[in-house]
């Protein structure tokens, strides 16, 4: 991508041709890069609470009253954590992690949106796996047949979309397993709702139909149509080579993690029946949650993803950092605002991907100190003690590992506004006035650090493997299942929030359902007598709340879907729960 | 010698040429990133200028109708608000544009002069210089002859050169052309019959290089404009568009726009125009929430109504496209003009699959 500015700021965006990942397109969410800087809230100048609100400070005053505050709380013992960001630089990722294991001795360190990505990775997928050409896009668009489990990938990861679609255009087959009906599901050769009748994933089913399909010891019926899982069978059965590409399509990391390893067990099936080994495609919601992953943004790894006790990773951080730092498992994300004292996060905003984000904003202000590093007001910078802006993408250099595994160098087009510093630099500040023996002043010496923490990418193979676990067994379906709609509101990502043309849409829902919402399927509604627009209400053991429902064609019956902007609305039936059994009635 | 008559400029004086013109104006020209993209950029000298290339993805668009384009700044001074427009680059050349952009950016201009003239566009456009570079060999992707924008132009240029061999032929389109070739008079001379039967002779091979392909722009405006494309065409094509806007934002000649406030600044708000897409889904969604174009197969045929329909060929005097082919390399999915076009012609939409 280019960056165009000029003396009126940062104008303009352009795809590269040369990217070997982007091959000169973008997405919507690419276009719109250039408008954060303009359209979103800028925090131009340090703030420090006092009186209950913020006020202008000095760059010395902000970083004297986090550096105290900090200092404080840890000589008293209380706890502090550092939450990294996918929305950040390595550089700054892993001066955040430098910032937690060695200048506050804590292990409470993890990036937002971590867990969903480290969930869908199967558990044999190591990171020197990850490294190889096996998730590079163009094998991808070589296989035969793609099976996507997906929330809807056209929406949220585009490019990954793009090859699928090549991959239909090469008369490649693609199977669906979803929730509703997407842009992917409606070209599919076959399209697979996530769970049968009685609510067992269709991901074993499909792994059973398709390994006795190619050992020879289930056909169709004669004379009888195939079932779509016989269908896809029939697709797979023959294939060279298979894809699974996995979406974090739900908010529990326990299914994602189960789905996994699902996926793995097909893979290992398939490699035994005598077809040739998958490639998986795992994907992330932020662009650098894997950067942020390998930088250590995690509670239960170092930089590298080495194991906590590995003593070669050890040494080495003790060599760059000084002294002994914190080696011991900490909170994650999920988990952390309710634990600690005292928190930094760094370019990110908890209360965007919180489940329960009216609790978690109580536990923000329940925080003795919150420092929030950031280039936009967000409602967590608007509850910091300190808040201390940085610069805005297209303003700072720094690097971004994509999901390939690639390591992508930015530059930037503009400066940031005159008393905006970059992250990296600001982290470094704080790591000084901590006396932090590792406080770089040059990116050039952020990089040889990593470079020292993280000697190279095929040592980084020791990730922590994912524990397999199944889907909670059922034994009868309910009545109705309500479920929240994914992990992250693609509304509040950064750069749609900043463009005046992409955040229309959610905007005009929001002021549509300023109470919230749940999406029905219309021929439950049907049967219901429930029309557009009317409200049900909803009864689960924790409480009841009356909502109105919008109806979709594309979902499952049975489940009543909360759009994840809306999960606070409903807070009061489902609570944190990513899906749970209500009773529904007319109002 | 005639003022507006053809004349050549040998090679080696083209350096110093553009030198004089560095001197005096800004120079926009296709140009090599740091990550090696061709791409249209501000040069510093003239070594820097690309004379064998593909046509840059990057829209010149962008010099006449920015993607982000403050219009007027707001600030209040003693109660009152005062306005000021927004500042106009400096008198610009955009240099070896090719024939589809030069265009595209006439198209732009028509555009804007129309019922009420866009003062910000005028003023941008009187400030620009537009010089091409006939394109004697055509692009991959592009389709120039089928809609009446190359490879050669009859208008719509300051100054054309065409590579002749070891000089450059150059017609004059415009007094602003004619000001640039005043800055060197003498690097210039009169083109004499050899010279201008070269730049027939490139002309006619350029053409011939097309060979038969064609992208049937009156087949399908026929059926368009005679309702004979089923509307479930539209619907079958819509998973193929991936609604990244790219076809919009490349497109030569798409100009649809929407106007923000940004947030003030030092107590100075911004207004700005900012490229749009009528292939986003809130593009025309009302105030009260209804949304007419909410599928994507009804953006979809909005699209290509506009671009293609008779309706609009009468009023713009061309079809909507310049057969540039970016939307063909920009597509994420295959929604382009040419597979579009070619799906409306036989009425079934098979995905852009690649027949072998």
């Amino acid at each position: 991508m280019h960056l165009r500015g000029d003396g009126e700021g940062f104008l303009c965006v352009e795809p590269s041709e040369s990217h070997p990942v982007s091959e000169g397109r973008l997405c919507a969410r690419g276009w719109a890069a250039s408008d954060a800087t303009r359209w979103s809230e800028r925090l131009l100048t340090p703030q420090v609470r006092e009186g209950g609100a913020l006020r202008p400070a000095s760059w010395n005053e902000a970083l004297g009253v986090a550096v105290q505050a900090l200092t404080s709380l840890r000589r008293e013992g209380r706890p502090l954590g550092v939450l990294g960001s996918g929305r950040a630089t390595n550089e700054s990722n892993f001066l955040a992690v430098t910032l937690a294991r060695s200048a506050l001795g804590t292990g409470h360190v993890d990036a937002g949106l971590r867990d969903g990505y480290q969930a869908l990775l199967p558990p044999r997928l190591r990171t020197s796996e990850l490294a190889s050409p096996d998730t590079d896009f163009r094998r991808l668009e070589q296989t035969d047949v793609v099976v996507l489990v997906e929330g809807d990938v056209a929406t949220t990861h585009p490019r990954v979309a793009m090859a699928i679609l090549r991959v239909l255009r090469r008369g490649g087959h693609l199977i669906t397993l979803g929730r509703r009906r997407t842009k992917l599901s409606r070209v599919a050769s076959v399209s697979l709702a996530m769970h049968d009748e009685a609510r067992r994933p269709i991901l074993h089913a499909l792994r059973c139909t398709v390994i006795d399909t190619m050992r020879g010891t289930y056909a169709v019926a004669a004379g009888a149509a195939p079932s779509a899982l016989e269908r896809a069978a029939a697709l797979m059965a023959p294939a060279r080579r298979a894809a699974f590409v996995l979406a974090p399509f739900d908010a529990d990391t326990a299914v994602l993690q189960a789905t996994a390893a699902e996926v793995t067990r097909f893979a290992d099936d398939l490699v035994a029946s005598g077809a040739g080994a998958p490639l998986m495609l795992p994907l992330p919601i932020r662009a650098n949650t894997r950067g942020a992953l390998d930088m250590g943004a995690v509670p239960d790894a170092l930089p590298g993803r080495f194991p906590l006790d590995d003593a070669g990773a050890r040494d080495r951080l003790r060599t760059l950092w000084g002294g002994e730092p914190c080696f011991t498992t900490g909170r994650p994300a999920a988990e952390m605002l309710g634990a600690v004292s005292g928190l930094v996060v760094v370019a990110d905003d908890p209360l965007s991907f919180d489940a329960w984000p009216s609790r978690a904003a109580a536990q923000l202000a329940a925080l003795t100190s919150l420092v929030v590093l950031d280039s936009y007001a967000t409602p967590t910078a608007r509850a910091a003690h300190v808040v201390l802006p940085i610069a805005a993408f297209g303003e700072e250099e720094g690097t971004l590992t994509n999901l390939e595994g690639r390591v992508q160098r930015w530059r930037p087009c503009v400066d940031p506004p005159p008393n905006v510093r970059p992250a990296w630099l600001v982290l470094s500040d704080l790591l000084h006035g901590l006396g932090a023996r590792f406080a770089p002043r040059t990116l050039e010496a952020v990089e040889q650090g990593i470079r020292t923490a993280v000697p190279s990418i095929d040592a980084m193979r020791n990730e922590a493997p994912v524990p397999e676990t199944d889907a909670p067994a059922r034994d009868a379906a309910p009545r109705w299942l309500l479920r929240r709609d994914g992990m992250f509101d693609w509304a509040d990502d950064a750069l749609v929030t900043a463009s005046p043309i992409l955040r229309r849409d959610a905007a005009s829902a929001r002021r549509l359902y300023p109470n919230g919402v749940v999406m029905m399927n219309a021929d439950d509604a049907g049967s219901l007598g429930v029309r557009e627009g009317w409200r049900v209400r909803l009864h689960s053991s924790m409480g009841e709340a009356d909502v109105p429902v919008t109806l979709r064609d594309e979902l499952e019956r049975g489940v009543l879907m909360v759009p994840f902007a809306h999960r606070d609305r409903l807070a009061a039936v489902s609570g944190a729960a990513a899906a749970i059994e209500v009773s529904v009635t007319c109002v | 010698m005639e003022r507006n008559a053809a004349c050549v400029i040998a090679k080696h004086d083209v350096h110093d040429w553009l030198a004089h013109i560095l001197d005096r104006r800004e120079i926009i020209a296709p140009t090599r990133a740091a990550n090696g993209d061709e791409i249209f950029a501000r040069i510093t000298s003239p070594g820097e200028v690309l004379w064998t290339f593909e046509n840059p993805l990057g829209p010149l668009k962008q010099f006449l109708l920015p993607q982000t384009e403050p219009l007027a700044h707001f600030k209040t001074v003693d109660g009152h608000v005062a306005v000021e427009a927004a500042r106009i680059p400096a008198e610009r050349v955009l240099f070896n544009v090719r024939s589809c952009d030069a265009t595209g950016l006439a198209f732009l201009r028509q555009m804007y002069a129309r019922d009420l003239p866009d003062d910000t566009v005028e003023r941008r456009a009187a400030a620009l210089t537009v010089v091409t570079l006939a394109c004697t060999m055509p692009c991959p992707l592009g389709f120039c002859p089928c809609t009446d924008a190359g490879p050669f132009l009859r208008k719509d240029y300051d100054l054309q050169l065409t590579d002749i061999g070891t000089a450059l032929h150059v017609e004059v389109g415009t007094d602003k052309g004619r000001a640039l070739l005043d800055l060197s008079p003498h690097l210039f001379r009169p083109a004499d019959e050899e010279a201008s039967a070269r730049r027939t002779t490139a002309e006619q091979t350029a053409l011939a290089s097309f060979g038969d392909e064609t992208c049937h722009f009156a087949s399908a405006m026929r059926r368009i404009s005679t309702h004979r494309v089923a509307e479930g065409l539209w619907e079958a094509m819509s998973p193929w568009c991936l609604e990244c806007g790219a076809c919009t934002h490349l497109c030569p000649t798409c100009y649809c726009f929407s106007v923000s406030d940004a947030p003030a600044t030092d107590g100075c708000s911004t207004r700005c125009r900012l490229w749009d897409s009528c292939q986003y889904s809130a593009f025309t969604m009302e105030a009260s929430g209804h949304n007419p174009r909410h599928a994507s197969r009804e953006r979809i045929k909005r699209r290509f109504h506009h671009k293609v329909s008779a309706q609009y060929f009468r009023r713009d005097g061309r079809v909507g496209c310049v057969g540039c082919g970016r939307c063909v390399k920009a597509c994420m999915g295959t929604t382009d003009m040419p597979t579009v076009v070619a799906a409306i012609r036989h009425g079934t939409w098979d995905g852009g699959r690649i027949h072998a």
